[in-house]
């Protein structure tokens, strides 16, 4: 695309800060994905988002944008940073990312970073749904943590599982008990590839039998978030369904495109706006701290973020008292769309 | 024993009544109990932070949340009564049993407080023994220096028909037609408990929607309701929770059904089973289950209902704000 005609037209930014990796879209009218960046989050997601709106600035610096859309878990701060327009989980960006790409898709699989989901589909209309119980056993940040263990990459984890003959029974109930599990087997001298696989293995057998117990699940089937990079999982899970499973183009930044895209939504809904700092804002110094408030015996944790030396936002507290003047300041950006 | 009367202190001034478990919903009828006998009680007040965590110091790993904050609860009694009031309720009414937790509680909150304080108990199980109710009541006379009748009769006339009463004293059972509701289900003393909840009911009317719970459901309906799916005995909070959600599952501005379970919860894994695959099937009515344990994190919960409410076909327009 020419520079110019990025001048004329409106672009969306869609930013997903997850667990394990922080990932941004912009996208442009027709809700085409005209760049993409999926970094690891490596527990700092203000520096990781603050370096990625500089290299956005760098290629992108120009171009208008008319609405911001943030997710994943940490959608909040991120929203707060950037400026916002709309601010929402990542169940509903996933959903909206996935009924754009193929809308006769009848249920979605996903896994991230400490979430798993799926999510059944009729006519585009969701029709049911499941996630995992608030323990994050058998997620993105689990896998992780063995490659990390296990001294290999995350990236090639699935190649290990994909030249196993024999996949070792590995117990997924809980990443506790397979992570002790898996230290045994290679104690015993079972080999790598075969125990990776067999974690594979465990992780899908979880998967389905925590969230997919007594329901039919119809294709077309599509798998995405992080995990659906691994190509151990998505073997495991095609065996176990006994069909294939797609994979879509943007699997890894669907949050992030899901969250442009109600952006583009609630832009088209309300007309309004867009509260965005411009790229240019990530050149300015932000802070958090944990303050613990003593007012009542709840001594609730309330956090706070700093943007050079003016409080942005505060929350995390019961009563109101720290989140209720978020409402005063200009920046705050409530969760949800400001209707 | 001497009969006393009327005005006649008693020997133990001050009772401790711990807000959780069975009592949270019923604190009010052991108060007048208490009061009626010439007892100053006092309350521990709502779940705080501080409460939560003194409980998951003192117990034990292995029990569930609503335990270890009873078991807080008590602890922060000691130094403000003469002694801690802690029921067992083994069963309130025929052919019904309490959850085994609350049959061992007396000696489970005993031993994680160490014995620093005095207790005092009364054994209430109207399924196999009423006569060690009675027995519990005249020990407890005998602690309290009253008579055995002036207990019994404060007993009979004050706790007893508030234990397995048709509408549950705090909740109403009124049913207007209206805003789409949520059925949130799950024992009483965890979802009306804002702490241990995570003001979970508040949220969801926050949301806009109307929120219904098997207590706004009479115990008669909720005990007919059970029959499809158990004719005998079972544990009583599980039969609240199947009776009182196949009533609700057939109303028509049903819109979802939540259940917020904790953790480590044996009547909670089969109940919530039942509930999901068989009640719920029917109408395909769109079901959440959340399970807690010691988060005190919000972010994961608060995600969970978000994208609950958000897949809810045609309520977006009801909403009046969404949850922060």
């Amino acid at each position: 695309m020419q520079k110019e005609e990025r001048m004329m037209s409106e672009y969306f930014l869609g930013i997903d800060v997850g667990s394990v990796s922080t990932d941004l879209v912009i996208m442009d009218e027709k809700e085409k994905i005209l760049s993409k960046l999926y970094l690891r989050t490596r527990g700092d997601p203000i520096y990781v988002l603050t370096e990625s709106m500089k290299k956005f600035q760098q290629e992108f610096g120009g171009i208008s944008i008319a609405g911001v859309g943030t997710t994943g878990s940490g959608r909040q701060l991120a929203g707060v940073i950037v400026g916002a327009d709309i601010v929402k989980n990542e169940i509903t960006a996933h959903a909206a990312a996935s009924r754009k790409i193929m809308p006769e898709v009848r249920t979605i699989l996903e896994i991230g970073g400490q979430d798993s989901k799926i999510i059944f589909l009729k006519d585009g209309v969701v029709t049911d749904f499941a996630m995992n119980t608030v323990c994050a056993a058998g997620t993105g940040s689990f896998l992780d943590r063995q490659a990390e263990r296990l001294g290999i990459p995350i990236e090639r984890f699935g190649e290990y599982a994909l030249r196993s003959k024999n996949p070792t029974r590995i117990a997924g109930r809980c990443a506790v008990f397979a992570e002790s599990d898996m230290i045994h087997k290679q104690q015993m001298g079972y080999g790598e590839e075969d125990i990776i696989a067999g974690l594979c293995e465990a992780l899908v057998r979880n998967y389905l039998s925590n969230l997919a117990k007594c329901k039919e699940i119809d294709g077309p089937i599509m798998f995405q978030g992080g995990v659906a990079a691994n190509v151990g999982i998505v073997a495991a899970f095609e065996r176990m369904l006994g069909e294939s499973v797609i994979i879509p183009q943007y699997y890894d930044v669907m949050g992030a495109y899901g969250a442009a895209l109600l952006a583009r939504q609630n832009y088209q809904r309300t007309g309004k706006q867009t509260s965005f700092h411009g790229f240019s804002h990530a050149y300015h110094t932000f802070r958090t701290r944990s303050i613990e408030c003593k007012g009542c015996e709840n001594h609730c944790e309330v956090i706070e973020v700093r943007e050079n030396d003016t409080v942005m936002a505060r929350w995390g507290d019961r009563c109101g008292k720290w989140s209720g003047q978020n409402a005063a300041s200009a920046t705050a950006v409530k969760e949800g769309t400001a209707s | 024993m001497k009969s006393h009367h009327g005005a006649e202190p008693s020997k133990l001034k001050v009772i401790g009544i711990p807000e959780g478990l069975m009592i949270f919903e019923q604190k009010q009828l052991w108060k007048k109990f208490f009061e009626s006998l010439g007892c100053h009680a006092v309350c521990s007040g709502h779940t705080t932070k501080r409460i939560m965590n003194s409980g998951i110091e003192l117990c034990c790993n292995e029990t569930c949340l609503p335990v270890k904050a009873f078991t807080g609860h008590a602890a922060s009694l000691c130094g403000k009564a003469d002694c801690i009031f802690i029921p067992r309720y083994s069963s309130v009414c025929s052919h019904e049993k309490s959850c085994p937790k609350f049959c061992g509680l007396p000696d489970e909150v005993r031993i994680s407080l160490n014995n620093k304080t005095k207790f005092l108990e009364i054994d209430i199980d109207f399924n196999r023994d009423s006569k060690k109710t009675q027995k519990s009541l005249d020990l407890l006379a005998g602690e309290l220096g009253r008579s055995p009748k002036t207990v019994r009769d404060a007993f009979d006339s004050i706790v007893k028909p508030g234990l397995a009463a048709e509408v549950s004293p705090n909740r109403s059972c009124s049913y207007e037609p209206g805003a789409p509701v949520l059925a949130v289900l799950g024992h009483p003393y965890m979802i009306f408990d804002r702490l241990l909840s995570m003001n979970l009911i508040g949220k969801l009317q926050d949301a806009g929607y109307r929120v219904m719970t098997p207590y706004d459901v009479r115990r008669s309906v909720r005990r007919k309701n059970v029959a499809p799916f158990l004719s005998d005995s079972f544990f009583e909070t599980g039969l609240d929770m199947l009776g009182g959600a196949q009533a609700l599952v057939n109303l028509p501005e049903l819109a979802g059904m939540v259940y917020l379970s904790s953790f480590a919860c044996g009547i909670d894994s089969l109940v919530l089973e039942i509930i999901e695959h068989k009640i719920r099937n029917g109408r395909r009515i769109p079901f959440l289950k959340i399970t807690i344990d010691e988060h005190s994190g919000e972010a994961g919960f608060d995600t969970r209902i978000e994208a609950f409410l958000d897949m809810l076909p045609n309520t977006e327009s009801i909403r009046r704000e969404k949850i922060v």
